[in-house]
């Protein structure tokens, strides 16, 4: 039996074949024959003329140039954005399920019954302030009251806000000018409003 | 035909094209534009087809002409690149389209005419005549054949710019081979002494 097609292309090309068919086609011409056809076939593909594109293609291309140097890569050939898209979609997970669980705090909570539940439930004993009473501290919440109204309006105001300021962008000598008529401006209730409010950004 | 050994472009004219000068890339495309036409002609039998792939192989070299390294040959980089583009299109939903669905590329039967039935007057024996039955193959083993037997890639190379087997790669190209002796009749007459139909002469 003659070689096949694939085995004769092998010994064209000098890859092994087996052994039944290497010495068949050491003694056979007609398989000789056949292999030096497709020598002279692969010659002949080689010779043939290299093809012109048409002249004017060049300036088709150089006018497509700029755009195609400025346009974006296309996402498939940009493998270096996926740990991107992870990070987003991983944000978006996290925000949908801090959203679900806003709604479902009630259920965060000890199960009945349970000594979780019991601890919770059970007032924190007095004693666990520090060994002070609840009259000594109205005592004392009532003494600073009648401190405060005997002390001139001005000087409370200063008193106040000396620890704020201390801790201020014009404190550490970033602040500017308008910000610190900003601050002068703004009222005592304007301020505690501002402190507890988020800076933008923070949200 | 010289081709894509050939294309050896001087360091300064790489270097100014990587700053994107277009005088520099025009003259890379002097170097390159016909072997990557002929190529795309030879792969696909389609000269419209050819220059859009010229166009898009253009396109990627200024592009990533910055990524290239200086160290590897410049001609091997576009040949690779445009060879991708013809196989991708070959590939593309819209070609298999046109083509009906890969016919003549996917039946494990090849039933060519034994070389004594052939009509002389197709038998040819000029290089029109084997361009005209090089681009009669199906078209992967048209792609096949060429790029093992002219550009010089190995089965190996073939099979993983197809996504396929090396198996693969080398069934097509005896495919394509015997469709060849087929075509070509007299003018392969060595051929058709011996085997008018595989195995059995």
């Amino acid at each position: 039996m003659h070689a096949t097609t694939e085995q004769l292309l092998s010994l064209r090309d000098g890859r092994p074949v087996d052994a039944a068919a290497a010495a068949h086609m050491a003694e056979c011409p007609q398989c000789r024959q056949a292999v030096r056809g497709m020598m002279r076939l692969r010659a002949r593909l080689r010779e043939l003329p290299e093809l012109d594109p048409p002249p004017d293609l060049w300036q088709t291309i150089a006018l497509q140039a700029p755009a195609a140097r400025a346009a974006p890569e296309p996402p498939g050939h940009t493998p270096w954005y996926w740990p991107v898209g992870v990070g987003v979609a991983a944000a978006c997970a996290l925000t949908v399920a801090l959203v679900l669980n806003v709604g479902q705090a009630p259920d965060d909570g000890p199960a009945p019954g349970t000594t979780t539940d019991l601890i919770a439930a059970t007032p924190a004993p007095m004693s666990s302030v520090n060994g002070v009473t609840t009259a000594e501290l109205l005592e004392t919440s009532r003494q600073l009251e009648t401190a405060l109204r005997v002390m001139p309006a001005g000087a409370a105001r200063s008193k106040r806000s000396r620890p704020s300021g201390g801790r201020g962008p014009a404190a550490r000598g970033g602040g500017t000018a308008q910000g610190g008529r900003a601050r002068d401006r703004g009222t005592e209730h304007e301020r505690g409003r501002g402190s507890r409010s988020p800076r933008p950004g923070q949200i | 035909m010289a081709g894509f050994a050939d294309c050896r472009p001087d360091g300064a004219t790489l270097e100014r094209a990587r700053h994107g000068d277009m005088a520099a890339h025009e003259a890379l495309y002097g170097s390159y534009g016909r072997p990557v036409y002929t190529l795309a002609v030879r792969i696909l039998a389609d000269p419209a087809m050819a220059e859009e792939i010229v166009q898009d192989t253009c396109i990627e070299v200024i592009r990533h002409i910055g990524s290239f390294r200086g160290d590897a040959a410049f001609g091997g980089w576009v040949k690779r690149i445009a060879t991708n583009k013809c196989l991708a299109y070959l590939r593309s939903a819209w070609h298999r389209k046109a083509q009906g669905f890969g016919a003549g590329d996917d039946g494990d039967e090849f039933d060519w005419e034994p070389v004594d039935t052939l009509d002389p007057a197709t038998t040819v024996a000029d290089q029109e005549g084997l361009a005209r039955a090089l681009a009669e193959l199906p078209p992967t083993a048209r792609a096949v054949v060429w790029l093992y037997d002219v550009e010089g890639y190995s089965h190996h190379e073939i099979a993983s710019l197809m996504g396929k087997t090396v198996s693969f790669s080398k069934s097509r190209l005896a495919r394509a081979h015997e469709q060849l002796r087929a075509s070509l009749g007299p003018d392969y007459e060595e051929v058709s002494t011996c085997m008018p139909r595989p195995n059995s002469c």
